[in-house]
């Protein structure tokens, strides 16, 4: 009588890529890909950017398989990598000057099969508010309001993606909320005054 | 309660760790004071926006790009403030820096403790800051010179230079705060 041992598919994957199985890793690859992606976009508000970054985090992560300790979730790691690559890359983008002759990505309404046209204006409208408000925010605080709002994970879970204590964590997240709450504030103030100023004229 | 202590518990309260008394103290101070209940609403708005933020997909493809990028053997990019590097340049800046050190409070050790040393580098130094007051002064008699010459110079650096600090100023201010604005146009495309 043989003696089964149950592994999960993730783990046997893991194990697989490990071994240089670039096939398993590309299921990896499936399960997280969108996981890894909005995080990426989330904090750098580009999709191509989020592309690059995503995939240079799937092939940091696969450089260092073997530094991934199975006594933590596979997804908190890659997020970990994830977030702290997309932090680096918003610290040297402070440094860096935009060129002129770089082009503007198309807009998502103009490129889309799956919805129509005002709809995704619409969608696309919502998500530049969104992005607008994490655009306010600095990589760390961004980083802290990504991971509680999109992958709804705890302080604690925070604290480990961003390798800092939880009390750093409530910090960032209540500073953040009261730096987006002063913000929309201000533009409601100012979208009231105009209206004001609308219906006076 | 405290206003920064109610900011605290607005905080708890949005990620429901707020206890049910301490939500009745929170709910007893927003009735009291307008301010914290107009900051309350807007901080649930946030709230509210952030939590209802839809989760973005992988663009199509996205796995399969990366697999041939992994299968073509790309390598991610190196952090150069990471790993060896960052060992190997610890040691050097350390093997130069410990002689270069070892040096300088040797030498000023045998400089302190030798009187006739040390009076000859107070004399060195006094020379040299008279050498330099002197340079100072010659450079300033040629520069008040020229501009009483060219007063037009003077009118102008006195216009450009407080434009010239203002404008630095605020391009940095804007590059550093504001994202680009990017218009958008919806187009119907007609088939």
């Amino acid at each position: 009588m043989g003696w089964f041992v149950s592994v999960e598919p993730e783990q046997l994957w893991i194990m697989q890529a490990i071994n240089g199985d670039q096939a398993a890793f590309g299921e990896l690859v499936n399960v997280h890909q969108n996981a890894v992606y909005n995080l990426c976009y989330r904090m750098l508000g580009e999709r191509g950017e989020a592309e690059d970054a995503a995939q240079e985090a799937f092939l940091r992560a696969y450089a260092h398989l073997d530094r991934y300790d199975d006594d933590r979730s596979f997804r908190t790691w890659l997020l970990s990598i994830a977030s702290n690559h997309c932090i680096d890359r918003l610290r040297k983008r402070r440094m860096t000057w935009l060129s002129l002759d770089e082009t503007l990505p198309p807009h998502p309404a103009l490129n889309s099969d799956a919805v129509e046209p005002e709809e995704a204006v619409i969608n696309s409208e919502r998500s530049a508010t969104i992005q607008a408000m994490l655009a306010e925010l600095t990589p760390e605080y961004r980083a802290a309001v990504v991971l509680r709002y999109w992958y709804d994970m705890s302080y604690t879970e925070i604290a480990d993606v961003l390798n800092t204590t939880e009390s750093a964590i409530k910090s960032r997240l209540f500073r953040a909320r009261q730096v987006l709450a002063e913000k929309l504030a201000a533009q409601s103030k100012s979208s009231a005054t105009l209206r004001l100023a609308w219906e006076n004229s | 309660m405290t206003h920064r202590h109610t900011k605290h518990a607005m905080n708890l309260a949005i990620d429901r760790l707020l206890e049910p008394d301490e939500r009745g103290e929170l709910d007893a101070q927003l009735d009291r004071s307008p301010d914290d209940a107009h900051l309350w609403n807007t901080m649930k708005r946030v709230d509210q926006t952030l939590r209802t933020a839809p989760l973005t997909s992988a663009p199509s493809g996205f796995s399969g790009r990366l697999l041939t990028a992994l299968a073509a053997g790309r390598q991610p990019c190196t952090d150069p403030r990471s790993g060896l590097g960052i060992a190997v340049g610890l040691w050097t800046a350390a093997l130069i820096m410990i002689p270069l050190m070892s040096a300088v409070v040797i030498i000023a050790l045998h400089a302190l403790l030798d009187a006739a040393t040390l009076q000859a580098l107070a004399s060195r130094s006094a020379a040299l800051f008279q050498s330099l007051g002197t340079l100072a002064n010659v450079l300033i008699r040629s520069l008040s010179q020229f501009v009483s010459s060219n007063p037009a110079i003077l009118a102008l650096s006195a216009v450009l230079l407080p434009i010239l600090a203002i404008w630095s100023w605020l391009a940095w201010t804007v590059s550093m705060h504001n994202p680009p604005i990017t218009y958008r146009i919806p187009v119907r495309i007609l088939a």
